[in-house]
């Protein structure tokens, strides 16, 4: 665990620092990929920026908003530079719509879109473990195994290395795989990394439960089948098309 | 090709039933046990961990146990006087706490006397009019069993001891803390 960097007088949060290099790289790879695609690397890029900008006020504006009592009294403090004061599902909404509305700006709004910023949320996924495992953040249960690590006063699943782990395996196997339409190795990663979600959440200390059941394993679940269900049509569209050029030749 | 699972109705059939069947059946078997009576953690300074336990001399010379304030909202706030955005955020801090404190909200403000100096902490603490505890971590033991690591560095707990929230950095606005405590005294107490 390194929670914080010193650098001379200046203490910089490890978490937030490796989340915006995650992000930075995430960005990077996905430019590159959507130029494999042919689309334009800046449109992803910019994509990826207004997405942030967007959400983080999104998510500023979700806590004010929930919090409007307080803040009626103190309106400057909805500008304040804090990142404790952010509501992450107004946020991660405010993103997704940001985004979707300048791709859309951008025509490029489809499929293809998806699959180009795949290898930038394999990447994200990856960075986020590392930010977990920096700061403590997503710790696992207690376990006396050989390699549990030492964490909040006792031996632990390692459950951000897990993740760190699954991350990677999951971009091999992405990468590796064929692309027969748009849209599938988007939809391919969301499967897989929902699975690995649902699987290693068992071996997490932090979890919330819901009717008896873990929150994360029904939201792994239910992403898991969308998942599948979307890769499903997608394939039976492409193969309907292949079939009808192979009959037309 | 795996694409091939999806194409064929058979096979896509298969992977669907299969996947939701052992999920279901995975999710049930590791369902979240109730935690035992005595098996709790040990205190952490950690969101969702027992705040660890410390009794610190306050600025009049009377001695303060956390333990003691179970039952109540208590916010840690760890500061020195020498530093700006702790100075910044006590007024706000204090406000609330003004505010709040018959509703069971206690500030105990954590001075690193050992990185500080008690004449220095008595000054600040009358110059701002601060009307809540001070107290003096003069071995810095407190604060290394709360993994300080930046000042300030803020610690919400709830009624039942256990931390809720932290903030590290400030300042602190008056609706931040505001909102941070208002869910915690809403909770009953245990």
């Amino acid at each position: 665990m390194l929670p914080v960097i010193r650098i001379a007088s200046l203490t910089l949060q490890t978490r937030g620092l490796i989340l915006l290099a995650a992000f930075w790289i995430a960005l990077e790879v996905a430019e590159r990929a959507a130029k494999r695609l042919g689309l334009r690397g800046d449109d992803v890029y910019n994509l990826g920026l207004y997405g942030v900008v967007g959400g983080l006020i999104g998510a500023r504006l979700g806590y004010v908003i929930q919090y409007w009592s307080f803040y009626r009294d103190d309106p400057g403090a909805i500008f304040a530079l804090n990142l404790n004061t952010l509501s992450p599902v107004a946020g991660l909404f405010a993103a997704l719509a940001t985004a979707y509305w300048y791709a859309r700006r951008k025509g490029i709004a489809n499929r293809r879109l998806l699959d180009a910023l795949t290898p930038g949320l394999v990447a994200f996924a990856a960075g986020l473990a590392l930010a977990d495992l920096a700061s403590g953040d997503g710790y696992g249960a207690p376990a006396q195994l050989p390699w549990s690590i030492n964490l909040w006063g006792e031996l632990r699943h390692p459950t951000q290395i897990y993740h760190l782990l699954a991350a990677i395996g999951i971009g091999v196997v992405v990468w590796r795989s064929s692309r027969p339409f748009d849209g599938a190795h988007f939809g391919l990663f969301v499967a897989l990394y929902a699975a690995s979600r649902l699987l290693l959440e068992t071996f997490h200390g932090d979890n919330a439960a819901v009717a008896g059941l873990r929150v994360v394993q029904v939201w792994s679940l239910t992403a898991l089948v969308a998942a599948l269900v979307l890769l499903r049509r997608w394939a039976e569209e492409w193969a309907r098309d292949a079939a009808l050029i192979h009959e037309s030749t | 090709m795996w694409v091939r699972a999806f194409t064929e109705p058979r096979r896509w059939n298969a992977l669907m039933i299969g996947v939701v069947a052992l999920s279901l059946v995975w999710m049930f078997i590791v369902r979240p046990a109730m935690p035992e009576a005595g098996a709790a953690a040990p205190p952490s300074p950690q969101i969702g961990f027992a705040a660890p336990d410390f009794t610190l001399d306050t600025l009049d010379g009377q001695a303060i146990a956390l333990s003691d304030l179970r039952g109540q909202v208590v916010l840690i706030n760890l500061w020195a006087s020498w530093c700006p955005p702790c100075r910044a955020e006590m007024p706000a801090l204090d406000a609330v706490y003004r505010k709040y404190r018959e509703a069971g909200f206690v500030v105990l403000a954590v001075n690193t006397t050992f990185q500080d100096s008690e004449a220095d902490a008595r000054a600040f603490a009358q110059n701002l009019g601060l009307t809540f505890p001070i107290l003096l971590d003069r071995d810095g033991a407190t604060s290394r069993r709360y993994q300080m690591q930046a000042l300030p560095t803020t610690f919400f707990v709830g009624r039942d001891g256990t931390i809720r929230d932290i903030v590290i950095g400030g300042p602190m606005s008056e609706a931040l803390i505001a909102s941070k405590i208002e869910g915690l005294l809403a909770e009953e107490t245990q």
